[in-house]
């Protein structure tokens, strides 16, 4: 056998091994945001809401569970959002809205977001 | 009668008076003079010594020429003797002179209570009455009793009292010149010099200082003290004073005699006229008429009337008296008076009834016959004896029945409200329920069902037109609790489903509970005795079911404590239910969207509870974490949300970094897959060089045979 025959068989060989190997199915990506919060909103609709739940913590009318579901909307609105999951993301938003009875788009005192986040075309409208 | 023999007889006659009359004159010469005798002296030819010379008060008599003589103590003769004496040293001839005993007089004064005090020249034998009457008689106050005489130096006490009682003369003290007659004042009069009234006096009776007056008080017209004499009786006394009052217990009169007292009943000795009942008095004794209403009343005739009857008592039934005559004097029955059940109480204890309701009807008896010691009872009417029920038409009665003092049938006006009849049937008993008072409208012949909440329109009031207004024929009902909220077991059929509210799971006594709008979701549970220690407080359903398609409420009981918000608290109705879960339930009822899986090479595979702030690393933490054989690099999560996407997580990096931006999103219903070595890129590359080198082996084992 000829020297170059028998590279061309290892190569196959390993090229066998490799599917069987699994290398062929690479795992599934790198996850994110499981503690984005802590980095603040990234988007403006966020940071308003963020807003909005402190000015109703100061309350004294304010109902105090609403205020607490909000912030947990809120948190796992910018944790989805941090990892992609923009649908998700977008779903606690409105919930976190809705819990403190609508919040204006617009009214984040920080001005723009601080960060780009992945979905952040999916905040391209306002929400009341 | 001849002439000689009546000439003869007159002769004697007139000697005889003359013998008489010089008896009388010889004796009364004989007798020494007095004071204030009056004599009568004559020398002729003198003017001056003839004429009447009174005795003076020094006993002598004044002659002219010749100035006192002292003739007192000495008999006529004598006086004549020393009169002449004396005469002869100033007188020549005197032969002629006489002296004569003319009139016997007495000098005396009388002082004290009399009309005209004064001395007084009173006849010769005049007496102390004598003498009394020549000053005026008494006057009105003088005590009689202690009149007396002072003689010289001496007091001679006499009671003319006694004298005017029996006229003995010897009581009487002889009068002798110079005596003072003094006729002291009753002490009753004072020492204050007013217009004595002899009536007042005789109102306070004549009693005196000595002690043997006789003292007379209590139920008597006029009490006071009076003059004790022999031979009067404890009746004479009580007589003195005016006889006994009608107050008085005449059976009861005391009378304290030397220190002893002695009961007297005037009331028997009227009865009886027996002397023996009369105790004696002594001097000094008291007499006591003590009033009726402090003794008990007890005669020969008596009979005793008790009970409803006007006046009842003790009362005096003379014999004859019937059993009518003695109710009629007690004033008769009363309104409330049974006279049916009247009782005759006979003193051997037999008890005799008498119906007189019959007996004025003409069916019964007559009554029996009184005797003394009976008494009469006439009862009160019980309270059976009640106006008829039946006398209220039902188109004017209302029914109230249930938990309040006194259910019944009531005469209803339509001006009247349901509080009105609540009130008037004695409001609720403690166990009475006002959240829902039934009201069984009656009208013709239906009647339809009306609930009332009194108790939240007294809590929270309301309009008064939401009050069920109530009409003739109506009945109401006020049900009653359940006397443990936790027995209602023994209560479920008396609980109606509509006043319930059912509590189920995991709290301590599951079950129907009563429930009213104005209790609320945590008195439900305080009264099922909470939730227990396996309850998962987040996610207590509540079924309300007076709701028509409303789907059940999740009530998360732990935010509620950590915020407080009411808000989250449902608000419960009659009919609801509440079921608080387990927490180790059925893994089959936990909902996939409420756990996240954990599978693969960790300690503790399953689905556990995830709160939504929490992260991967308190996931692995509660399962136990990663076994030793675990790929830590490649941990997946696949997040289950609108979107299905799978992320890996290395935690190995994350351990050694830090970097939080490696943390996966983990939520409640995705899954979190450890895998182990074997699952790693090199060892399933060996494993294919291995099943490589095996099929080659295999290939070139074939192509050798």
């Amino acid at each position: 056998m000829t020297r170059p025959f028998n590279m061309l068989a290892a190569c196959g060989f390993l090229a066998l091994c490799l599917p069987l190997s699994g290398c062929g199915h690479p795992w599934p990506a790198a996850a994110t945001g499981g503690l984005a919060e802590r980095n603040g909103p990234a988007e403006a609709m966020h940071a308003d809401i963020a807003t909005a739940i402190l000015i109703e913590s100061g309350r004294a009318d304010v109902e105090p569970a609403r205020v607490a579901i909000a912030e947990d909307h809120l948190v796992l609105a910018i944790r989805e959002h941090a990892a992609g999951l923009c649908e998700d993301s977008e779903e606690n938003t409105l919930a976190a809205s809705i819990a403190l009875g609508g919040v204006r788009a617009g009214g984040n005192s920080q001005g723009e977001a601080v960060h780009a986040g992945r979905c952040s075309w999916y905040f391209a409208g306002e929400y009341q | 009668m001849t002439c000689p023999i009546r000439r003869l007889a007159a002769i004697l006659v007139v000697a005889l008076i003359g013998f008489i009359h010089a008896g009388a004159i010889a004796s009364a010469e004989e007798a020494p003079l007095r004071i204030g005798d009056v004599l009568s002296l004559s020398l002729p030819g003198e003017e001056a010594l003839t004429g009447e010379f009174a005795i003076d008060r020094n006993g002598e008599i004044e002659l002219p020429e010749v100035g006192p003589v002292k003739l007192v103590g000495k008999p006529v003769g004598e006086a004549e003797t020393i009169t002449r004496d004396a005469l002869s040293t100033v007188y020549r001839d005197i032969s002629r002179f006489t002296l004569r005993l003319k009139e016997q007089k007495l000098l005396v004064a009388v002082a004290g209570q009399v009309a005209k005090p004064g001395t007084l020249q009173l006849p010769g034998d005049a007496t102390v009455e004598v003498a009394i009457a020549y000053a005026g008689g008494l006057q009105a106050g003088a005590q009689l009793d202690r009149l007396k005489i002072i003689r010289d130096s001496r007091e001679i006490v006499f009671n003319y009292k006694d004298y005017l009682d029996s006229g003995d003369p010897s009581i009487l003290p002889a009068l002798k010149p110079l005596d003072v007659i003094f006729v002291p004042i009753s002490p009753l009069t004072g020492n204050v010099q007013i217009d004595f009234d002899a009536a007042t006096l005789s109102r306070a009776g004549d009693g005196s200082e000595d002690g043997t007056a006789v003292q007379v008080f209590g139920e008597v017209a006029k009490p006071a003290q009076f003059a004790f004499k022999e031979g009067m009786s404890i009746v004479d006394f009580i007589m003195r004073a005016g006889g006994v009052t009608r107050y008085a217990a005449v059976e009861q009169i005391r009378l304290i005699s030397s220190g002893e007292p002695v009961l007297f009943n005037l009331q028997a000795w009227l009865d009886t006229g027996d002397p023996n009942l009369l105790p004696e008095v002594k001097p000094g004794a008291t007499v006591f008429v003590p009033i009726l209403s402090e003794q008990i009343k007890r005669g020969k005739h008596t009979v005793y009337v008790m009970g409803e009857v006007a006046k009842p008592g003790a009362y005096d039934a003379q014999p004859g008296a019937t059993f009518i005559d003695i109710l009629a004097n007690a004033g008769g029955p009363s309104r409330f008076a049974d006279g049916r059940q009247m009782r005759i109480l006979r003193q051997d204890g037999s008890v005799l009834m008498f119906d007189m309701v019959a007996f004025t009807e003409g069916k019964g008896e007559g009554p029996p016959a009184i005797e003394a010691g009976d008494a009469i009872l006439v009862p009160e009417k019980t309270d059976n004896v009640q106006p008829s029920w039946l006398k209220t038409p039902p188109e004017r009665a209302i029914h109230m029945i249930g938990a309040v003092n006194k259910p019944g049938r009531y005469e209803w006006s339509d001006e009247m409200s349901l509080f009105d009849l609540i009130a008037n049937a004695g409001g609720p008993t403690e166990a009475g329920d006002l959240s829902a008072i039934r009201i069984l409208a009656s009208k013709e012949e239906a009647a339809r069902p009306i609930t009332f909440d009194m108790q939240a329109f007294i809590e929270n009031g309301g309009d008064l037109s939401s009050v069920p207004q109530l009409r003739a024929g109506y009945t109401v009902m006020v049900p009653e609790l359940p006397k443990d909220p936790n027995d209602n077991k023994s209560q479920w059929l008396a609980q109606s489903a509509d006043r319930s509210i059912y509590i189920m799971g995991a709290v301590g006594s599951p079950g129907r509970y009563a429930f009213n709008t104005s209790m609320g979701f945590l008195d439900i549970l305080g009264a099922a005795d909470g939730p227990t220690s396996q309850a998962d407080l987040r996610r207590i359903r509540v079924s309300l079911r007076g709701e028509a398609n409303a789907d059940p409420i999740i009530v998360d009981l732990l935010r509620y404590m950590d915020t407080g918000d009411e808000s989250l608290l449902p608000r419960l109705a009659p009919g609801d239910m509440i079921y608080v879960p387990d927490r180790e339930r059925e893994w089959t009822e936990i909902a996939t969207t409420d756990t996240v899986r954990v599978l693969g090479s960790v300690a503790k595979p399953g689905r556990y509870s995830f709160n939504p702030r929490m992260t991967i690393l308190d996931l692995l933490a509660e399962a136990g974490g990663p076994t030793s054989d675990a790929l830590q690099r490649r941990i997946v999560v696949v997040n289950m949300g609108k979107e299905v996407v799978a992320f890996h997580f290395d935690l190995e990096t994350f351990v050694r970094s830090g970097d939080t931006s490696l943390l996966p999103v983990v939520r409640p219903g995705d899954t979190v897959y450890v895998p182990d070595k074997t699952q790693s890129r090199r060892a399933r590359f060996m494993e294919g060089v291995k099943d490589v080198g095996q099929v080659i082996g295999l290939i070139a084992a074939i192509v050798a045979l």
